[in-house]
């Protein structure tokens, strides 16, 4: 009998397939019954997964999601005396024509949010090593006329941690562009729960503006930077997906300022980074200390010589190496040009790499670190009466909130009549101007679904 | 040093004489040698004369694995050299000996090798070459694709 990968004891087909990368993962999938079943078995995915790491470990290589010019790539690092960075694949999809463009992504343990550019209808959450995803439609929207280049959404997922089975959820919330806003107009804060496939809005009023472009996920809940309203004191903030609530503004170790605060960036899942700019100076902090998203305390990790970082830290992510002491900053530099990784050791700059040219201007590269995950995604239950329920809940809510701003613009308008101080439109202060914008889109939305009909 | 002769025989009756810490590299020997010491010839059943003496190829090689870099190298280049004399029906057969055999450098060694030449070709391409059968049908593999419509793919990536 020849020898043929069919009649190949599977122990041995295991010990091939798991040194296949990840990037040929699709086509080994595809290229049996047998060759796919593989994945759905927990012990060769472990087995798999724990070469990947072997091997990654062996070339000091640190594996990485970056999100640039719409695309999404795993790549790996290597940081040493002669720093080098390996593209190990691109997303891509099939049913595809034309490529799928993603303009935000958010990193949970080894699944991806990914949200596209072109389509808000619906968003995706992607386990790249299973190949799983499940869409998601998100339903309503905030016509963000004004700011139509923008993301007028936030996101975040995570998961419940109070029980065996980790139960997926993803927070969505419009983001507050209003620095000076004096307090919280119509934001909106819904979450959706994997089980029920449903958005339940959430009763939120914030006294603090979350500033940081994209969360960063820590053991099932999400950090960002935030601002107290009406004061500049920097801060973190944590929503915590067990208990379904934002947790206290927590101390930074450092007093940031306006644009001179990056994003947070994760330490092995287990620690916060943040990164800031003390004049010529960048300082990152580590978390020593963070339980339950209630006390947190800061070390200072490392002091770098990098004057040529640009003015603006926001848009800025990054990756720090703990044993090595080196920093990995992703960039766009010279005013949007050029995607750049810039190396950063103690002594001063190791390497940049420059990765071309992005197409999109908007587009600001992303990173985070990547360990796979076998965690499968909860797909959608056949024949569940979906939507219904939330539908319902939502109309009730908007009809509610409509009403109450009806109101309150009304009320308002009358006084200003009263005082004589209402001289057209274009009078309106601006903050006003914000709210009655709210409420265009809340009834727009409302008209959509028949509510004010009657 | 022990420079006892071991005689090993494989199943089409061919005889290889090799040094005892040769033979040793394939554990299943090395168990059987402890068991019993005195035995100096061990027939090896499921193992042909052309695989074995690939094996031994290997085993000679191999046979005094030093740390330093320098040596490394020198044996993973010998390994690349090795693995390109042989056809994907030859790698299939030693890897089933070396499993057989129990020589773990050579069973990851040629695992690698396969896995490499797996990620340059397509499903239809891998089917060909490694004999594997298409067992899915049109609606299947469909499903299949739709499944995996999201992945990391070789695709255009930019080099830094």
């Amino acid at each position: 009998m020849t020898t043929t990968m069919s009649n190949l004891p599977n122990d041995l087909l295991e010990e091939i397939v798991s040194r296949v990368p990840l990037k040929s993962m699709r086509k080994v999938r595809l290229t049996c019954k047998k060759w796919n079943a593989l994945f759905k078995s927990r012990s060769f995915t472990k087995m798999h997964i724990g070469k990947e790491e072997e091997a990654s470990k062996e070339l000091g290589e640190t594996r990485m999601i970056v999100m640039m010019d719409c695309n999404v790539y795993l790549m790996g690092i290597i940081v040493n005396e002669n720093p080098s960075i390996e593209s190990l694949g691109k997303l891509t999809c099939l049913h595809d024509s034309e490529q799928v463009k993603i303009s935000q992504v958010f990193h949970c343990e080894g699944l991806l949010l990914c949200i596209l550019k072109v389509d808000n209808t619906k968003i995706v959450v992607w386990n790249p090593y299973l190949g799983q995803t499940r869409w998601i439609q998100t339903g309503k929207h905030y016509h963000a006329s004004g700011w139509v280049t923008l993301d007028v959404y936030n996101y975040a997922l995570g998961y419940e941690n109070n029980s065996e089975n980790r139960s997926l959820k993803i927070l969505r919330f419009t983001k507050d562009f209003h620095y000076h806003f004096p307090e919280n107009v119509a934001l909106w804060y819904e979450i959706y729960d994997f089980d029920t496939d449903l958005w339940t809005t959430l009763d939120v009023s914030p006294h603090w503006r979350i500033i940081s472009n994209c969360g960063l996920s820590l053991k099932g809940n999400t950090y960002w930077g935030a601002v107290e309203r009406n004061a500049s004191a920097h801060h973190i903030i944590c929503f915590d997906f067990t208990i379904g609530r934002f947790g206290p503004l927590l101390p930074l170790p450092f007093k940031a300022r306006g644009s001179d605060f990056v994003p947070l960036s994760s330490v092995r899942d287990e620690k916060i980074a943040a990164l800031f700019r003390a004049s010529e100076k960048v300082e990152i902090w580590i978390t020593t200390n963070i339980d339950d998203a209630k006390n947190v305390s800061w070390s200072k990790f490392v002091t770098l010589n990098i004057p040529y970082l640009d003015q603006n830290l926001s848009y800025k992510s990054f990756l720090i190496d703990e044993e090595k002491k080196v920093v990995v900053v992703f960039d766009n530099e010279r005013k949007v040009t050029h995607n750049t990784i810039i190396i950063i050791g103690e002594a001063g700059c190791l390497r940049k790499l420059e990765l071309g040219e992005p197409v999109d201007k908007n587009c600001w590269p992303l990173v985070c670190s990547y360990v796979p995950s076998i965690v499968q995604i909860k797909q959608h239950n056949e024949g569940q009466k979906k939507n219904q329920t939330s539908d319902y809940g939502y109309m009730v809510y908007s009809l509610h909130r409509f009403m109450i701003w009806k109101l309150v613009i009304h009320v308002m308008v009358s006084a200003l009549k009263e005082l004589n101080h209402y001289h057209g439109y274009e009078s309106i202060p601006y903050h006003i101007k914000e709210m009655c914008f709210r409420i265009t889109t809340l009834e727009d939305r409302d008209t959509r679904f028949g509510v004010l009909k009657k | 040093m022990s420079s006892n002769k071991i005689v090993l025989t494989s199943s089409d009756g061919e005889s290889f004489e090799v040094e005892e810490v040769v033979a040793r590299k394939l554990q299943i020997v090395g168990h059987m040698l402890e068991d019993d010491c005195v035995i100096n010839e061990i027939p090896l059943q499921n193992v042909t004369g052309d695989i074995l003496s690939m094996v031994i190829e290997y085993c000679k090689t191999h046979v005094d694995e030093e740390e330093s870099e320098e040596a490394q190298t020198k044996l993973k280049t010998w390994d690349e050299e090795f693995m390109k004399k042989f056809d994907i029906k030859t790698l299939l057969q030693i890897i089933l000996a070396a499993n057989y055999l129990n020589v773990k450098g050579l069973l990851d060694l040629v695992s690698q090798t396969i896995a490499d030449t797996i990620k340059d070709y397509t499903p239809e391409q891998i089917r060909e070459v490694f004999g594997v059968e298409n067992d899915y049908t049109e609606e299947e593999e469909a499903e299949v694709r739709k499944e995996n419509a999201w992945a990391f793919d070789e695709a255009d990536t930019p080099k830094p």
